[in-house]
């Protein structure tokens, strides 16, 4: 998914669920929509590990940031639940001491 | 001795582990789940095969897409039903405590969490809903999530996050006449704008927010979410304490001594630093309305509209589509306005001191005949308190029609819509498109403002109303 903003939570949900919110400026948010708008089909490309995001058609293209801990769940499938699934017991023992 | 924000002081107690380059996971104290953004939660943990790990750190009502009226009979809307029944099934099947329609203390979930006692200082808490952000008013850490991090909380008591940056808006002085903490927050939002606080936690200090009674700081944090912030909190102090004495779930005798000598300790340390520092005046503050489409849109009420000078491309584009929207013209003035609703209620102001204003304002006097006044308590106990005061019994007098505890028309996901192009002065916190239903034109302000409103039926400053 690819917008100039996304809201807190929605990102979270995004990222959460296996769906990559790309943040791209304003300008190269209005380029991706013109190119759109003139042509339907156009493609981007989305490299993850090289956290870079290109309009095929034309070539423009620029890089995006992602947290490093959250790329890694992206690139393995993992999600934040079997992360604290496997550290459920340092978690009882911080919840026995609240 | 490292000098901590109470921010700080508060997120670094909670942290069970920091993940190398990456959040932290960060253990949950309450958490309150409400019949919307639970039902896939429970349904993902049933895939994984996995349990609420502490049932009894969640508390459950349904609000949001409940009747305000006939709460006793079966819901019509079958969604609504659906969700709700859901909600019911989930709560009985793994041990979670509800507050059911009907029963005593239901209603929105950030009304009753603070009634109950059940928020307290230095906690953290989140839920399914972007005003969390109301709790922050005890000195917690309060902020909404997704329903993706509602399962990881049912599952595991813990949210993997990123510790965000902290900014402290001060407001100083003394509040004037007929201004209320609504119009405190929604000045803020109409300086920093609706994208002013992005990435960062609130604190909000000084003399006028510490002047504030509960109820109030709870609107201000409450709308902390309209300025893009993830939260926002305000310090503790005997205001916080005397609330909190002999609420159902505070701590007595002993672990109340204990309580507040912890509580106290909760503040921002002289010399802690902030990412962020803004300082307001609060002598400079009137009461605001919004003329447009996000909270960021707010005006004085005696004011023009804006016009769209210096403004430019899309920023110039979305903001007369904005006015158009609400049928309003750059630079006209917003007094005298014709309106058709008023709306008090939701968690922002569904408070019984809400109720008290607007009861006292109207005391006496008769809506306006163009205006349709819905007054929805924030809960039962809400309403409980407003047939007991006797303020029920004047705002139908002034021909204000009290509904049952819900979130009603502040999201219209109920019954409870504005028709298409109709005007809306409400007490709740978004004017987006469509937020009180589809086509309805939304403007924000305080309960003493709407309280103005309905009775000339225009957009009024209740000053003049009301006298000084």
């Amino acid at each position: 998914m690819v917008s100039s903003f996304f809201a807190d939570i929605f990102k979270n949900n995004c990222l959460n669920i296996g769906v990559l919110p790309v943040t791209v400026s304003a300008s190269f948010a209005d380029r991706i929509l013109s190119e759109v708008a003139k042509h339907p089909d156009t493609e981007l490309e989305i490299d993850l590990q090289n956290q870079r995001i290109t309009l095929l058609s034309t070539g423009d293209g620029e890089t995006f940031d992602i947290n490093a801990y959250k790329k890694g769940n992206m690139q393995h499938g993992f999600d934040d639940i079997d992360y604290l699934l496997n550290m459920a017991s340092a978690i009882d023992t911080f919840a026995a001491s609240r | 001795m490292e000098k901590k924000t109470l921010f700080d002081k508060i997120w670094d107690a909670h942290v069970v582990k920091s993940v190398p380059e990456g959040p932290d996971v960060f253990f949950i104290d309450k958490h309150f789940i409400h019949e919307v953004t639970s039902p896939v939660a429970f349904l993902n943990l049933e895939k994984r095969g996995i349990g609420v790990r502490y049932p009894h750190r969640t508390i459950a009502t349904p609000d949001h897409n409940v009747p305000t009226v006939d709460q006793d009979q079966t819901i019509k809307d079958k969604l609504s039903r659906m969700q709700v029944e859901k909600l019911r099934e989930n709560c009985a099947k793994y041990g979670i405590e509800l507050h059911d329609l009907g029963s005593a203390h239901h209603g929105i979930v950030h009304v009753i969490g603070p009634e109950l006692g059940v928020t307290q200082p230095g906690m953290t808490i989140v839920c399914g809903d972007s005003h969390t952000s109301t709790h922050g008013a005890f000195g917690a850490i309060a902020f909404g999530i997704g329903t993706s991090e509602v399962e990881m909380v049912l599952a595991t008591q813990c949210i993997m996050q990123s510790k965000p940056k902290k900014m402290r808006i001060s407001v100083e002085g003394k509040l004037g006449a007929g201004v209320t903490s609504k119009d405190i927050i929604l000045y803020i939002i109409s300086k920093i704008s609706a994208a002013g606080a992005t990435g960062y936690f609130v604190e909000y200090a000084g003399s006028a927010i510490q002047s504030l009674s509960m109820e109030a700081r709870m609107t201000v944090c409450n709308m902390s979410i309209e300025m893009g912030a993830r939260g926002g909190l305000i310090a503790p102090d005997e205001t916080t304490f005397a609330y909190l004495k002999g609420k159902t779930y505070a701590p007595s005798g002993e672990e109340w001594t204990k309580a507040l000598a912890y509580w106290r300790t909760l503040k921002t340390d002289e010399g802690a630093s902030f990412d962020e520092e803004l300082q307001f005046d609060a002598k400079d503050i009137e009461p605001m309305i919004t003329y447009g489409t996000n909270p960021g849109m707010g005006i004085k009420v005696n004011a023009s509209i804006p016009t769209a000078e210096g403004m430019e491309g899309s920023n110039k584009s979305s903001y007369l589509k904005s006015l158009e929207y609400m049928g309003f013209s750059p630079g006209e003035a917003i007094l005298g306005k014709a309106v058709d609703y008023v709306f008090v209620g939701s968690c922002t102001n569904g408070r019984i001191e809400d109720i008290r204003s607007v009861a006292q304002m109207v005391k006496g006097k008769k809506k306006a005949s163009n205006i349709t006044a819905w007054i929805v308590p924030g809960s039962r106990e809400v309403e409980k308190q407003a047939h007991a005061e006797g303020l029920v019994a004047i705002l139908e007098e002034a021909g204000f029609e009290l509904r049952q505890p819900g979130c009603s028309a502040c999201l219209a996901m109920n019954d409870d819509k504005i028709p298409a192009g109709k005007y809306a002065v409400s007490t709740s916190n978004r004017n987006f498109e469509g937020r009180q239903g589809p086509g309805a034109r939304t403007m924000l302000a305080s309960p003493l403002t709407v309280a103005a409103v309905a009775i000339t039926g225009r957009i009024t400053d209740p000053r003049e109303v009301f006298g000084n």
